[in-house]
């Protein structure tokens, strides 16, 4: 029904799943009466006809074929091809007139009953199973028209079992058992409906699946239509009443499947006409007082099951419109969003050139002043040359580590990084500084991880310079990684001997531009933690510093081992 | 008479061009500068210490290194300075029009400047003064 909203389709397969079940129970149930001898299972009531034990298996093998077809699996010939064999077999019997011993190959017949071949499957039986396996080939196969004509064999399986059902709730016996052969019994009628349901549902989520989506509630209002015409014209022949009124009932029940309110709205007008007209038009026992009741309690149900129908439709609709909007919401902010990151790419684009270039000219002029024209220019010109240079290298770095900062993480590859051989290029990288400052980096075993290759070389570089940047004047810097193991994490910790942070800021410097330092102090731009911090947070992981004022950081990074890769675009 | 300014910007040029374009309109007796909150404060108490005269006016910066420039009137407030005759200024580059608001509203200061300093702001900062 509408109601299973976007899972469609898997809800309806989950319907057709819950009938074939019920089927394959019946029938193992039937073949258990036969081992058993257990004469209820098997005949239901004393006076009406068994499932044979043929029927039994025969039902067992066509609802797993379909069972194993609506998983669109082509396997399901490997129960059918036998049931074809089976069901050949008795035709043939039925039209030779002769006994080909596979009537009571399984079991030994314990039940009599009036019939010409004990153990025999009935006509009709068999003839539905004909138009099973037809149905249930002609829907597997490519061809569009062989899908529709095969989704109305179903129909014409259920009508039927439902008039064998008829037959035997008014006990009109003509309509179950044809002439002196073997009778359908009243739970094989009953399977048959299931089939019919089934193979007929079957087709048409097909048809929505494979070809267009207009046939899918065309298809079931025609499939529901004629349903009730059919049992229409039994009802000329036979006064039903309640019995041919489930019948309109089941129809409205079908078309809630459709999405198409039109549809619903006139079975329910089809179905009150057809009841109508079968009273006054029907030749036998219309002035009859049961026949009207029956019509008028039929017609009761039929309007209870379309208001209940209607109310779930309703329900439906406003969860689906809800969803509809969600969805587009989600799009449109999506693609607002996409078009920002394009924005801010051009964004930095523009930084680095059309903003580095005047700054570079203002540099490398000035540097031309302060080389040439030195001698020429009073204190506050020497002063002020050197204040620009000053400010233009610095205006420079700010560029660079901002747009730096600004790419990261736009291209991103997981790989397996070896943490050991990154800390060496590091190393080797910062060659000049720890000469310089006559540092020591110390490590000892540290894992392979899953990460992002560049960025994770940029944080340890960034923490590790660091760690020998804000170093305490009368002692050697000594930078000491090391790593903790943990379940679900790697767990890094990069220490250091120098000036330490007041733990009022140790939140701050993680912040875009925070500088606890004069520049004339320590030169830096504010971006490198910031950069730390979000290369952190592109692998979900966190960090965070302990210090002591003046006796050394220790900055902690955990990174989870399963990284699950965003979408960065 | 306004006899001493001082200034407080983390950005040492800024200092000196501020002073120099000071010095250049009106004779002051003296232009102090500071680079961060820390130092600005410090001088401020040695003043108190030796119960000299309070800058007649002080010119501080937003973004610095550590503390602000809202740090610093947070903690002018709390050290109850004799400040009746002291007029502050935020010379700024930040461009946010919420900070111009809190300065003047909240902090009640006398005048938010954008930088760089020039002789018009030099000249308000005068003509309110006499």
């Amino acid at each position: 029904m509408s109601l299973y909203l976007r899972n469609k389709s898997l809800s309806q397969t989950a319907f057709q799943k819950i009938i074939l079940a019920l089927v394959i129970v019946v029938s193992l149930m039937v073949i258990l009466g036969w081992y058993l001898q257990i004469p209820r299972l098997v005949q239901l009531q004393a006076h009406w006809a068994p499932m044979q034990f043929n029927t039994a298996l025969s039902f067992l093998l066509l609802s797993t074929g379909i069972f194993i077809s609506l998983s669109k699996d082509k396997k399901y010939l490997i129960t059918i091809v036998p049931l074809s064999v089976l069901i050949t077999l008795t035709i043939i019997e039925y039209v030779l007139h002769t006994n080909l011993q596979i009537d009571n190959l399984f079991v030994r017949p314990f039940l009599t009953t009036e019939t010409t071949y004990p153990g025999r499957m009935a006509p009709n039986t068999a003839f539905c199973f004909v138009l099973s396996i037809l149905s249930i080939i002609g829907i597997n196969t490519s061809s569009k028209s062989l899908v529709y004509i095969s989704g109305f064999v179903g129909l014409l399986i259920f009508g039927v079992g439902a008039t064998a059902i008829t037959g035997y709730s008014l006990q009109i016996e003509e309509v179950y058992n044809w002439g002196e052969v073997t009778a359908m019994a009243a739970h094989t009628a009953f399977c048959f409906i299931f089939i019919g349901l089934a193979l007929t549902l079957h087709a048409r989520n097909k048809l929505t699946d494979e070809f267009d989506k207009f046939s899918k509630n065309t298809y079931l209002f025609f499939f529901t239509l004629s349903l009730q015409l059919i049992f229409f014209m039994i009802d000329m022949v036979v006064p039903l009443g309640v019995t041919v009124g489930i019948v309109y009932v089941l129809g409205l029940v079908l078309i809630g499947f459709s999405e198409s309110r039109i549809h619903l709205n006139l079975i329910l007008l089809v179905s009150i006409l057809l009841i109508w007209v079968g009273y006054y038009l029907s030749p036998v026992g219309s002035e009859h007082w049961i026949v009207l009741t029956n019509r008028v309690l039929t017609n009761i149900i039929c309007l209870i099951v379309y208001f209940l129908i209607r109310s779930i439709q309703i329900k439906s609709d406003s969860l689906r419109i809800q969803n509809e909007t969600l969805d587009k919401l989600v799009l449109e902010r999506t693609i607002e969003i996409q078009e920002r990151n394009k924005e801010l790419e051009q964004f930095a684009y523009i930084s680095t050139h059309d903003l580095q270039e005047p700054i570079r000219t203002i540099s490398s002029y000035s540097q031309l002043l302060s080389e040439t024209n030195r001698e020429n220019v009073d204190e506050l010109g020497k002063r002020s040359i050197d204040y620009i240079i000053k400010s233009s290298l610095r205006a420079q770095n700010l560029i660079k580590g901002l747009l730096d900062y600004a790419r990261l993480g736009a291209i991103v590859e997981l790989t397996e990084i070896s943490m050991r051989s990154i800390i060496t290029e590091i190393t080797e990288d910062l060659g000049g500084l720890l000469k310089e400052s006559n540092a020591q980096i110390k490590y000892d075993e540290l894992p392979n991880i899953y990460g992002f290759e560049k960025e994770i070389k940029l944080l340890f570089l960034n923490l590790i310079a660091n760690g020998i940047k804000y170093r305490k004047k009368e002692v050697d810097p000594i930078v000491e990684i090391s790593y903790h193991f943990e379940m679900e994490n790697h767990l890094f910790v990069i220490s250091d001997n120098g000036i330490g942070i007041e733990a009022m800021y140790k939140d701050r410097i993680f912040h875009l531009f925070q500088r606890l330092h004069d520049q004339n102090e320590y030169e830096g731009t504010g971006i490198g933690l910031a950069q730390c911090k979000k290369i952190v947070g592109l692998h979900n992981g966190e960090i965070w510093v302990e210090s002591i004022k003046n006796e050394g950081s220790k900055f902690y990074i955990r990174i989870p081992k399963k990284i699950k890769m965003k979408s960065y675009d | 008479m306004i006899k001493s300014i001082l200034l407080i910007d983390d950005s040492e040029p800024d200092n000196f061009l501020h002073s120099y374009l000071l010095k250049k309109v009106k004779e002051f007796e003296n232009i102090d500068s500071v680079l961060n909150v820390e130092e600005a404060i410090k001088f401020l108490d040695d003043l108190s210490a030796k119960k000299e005269e309070m800058p007649a006016i002080i010119l501080v910066d937003i973004n610095m290194p550590r503390l602000n420039g809202w740090d610093f009137l947070d903690l002018v407030k709390e050290k109850e300075y004799s400040i009746e005759n002291t007029r502050f200024y935020m010379l700024t580059t930040s461009l946010n029009p919420d900070d111009k608001e809190k300065a003047l509203n909240e902090y009640k200061l006398n005048g938010f400047f954008h930088k760089p300093l020039t002789y018009e702001h030099i000249e308000v900062m005068l003509e309110m003064s006499i």
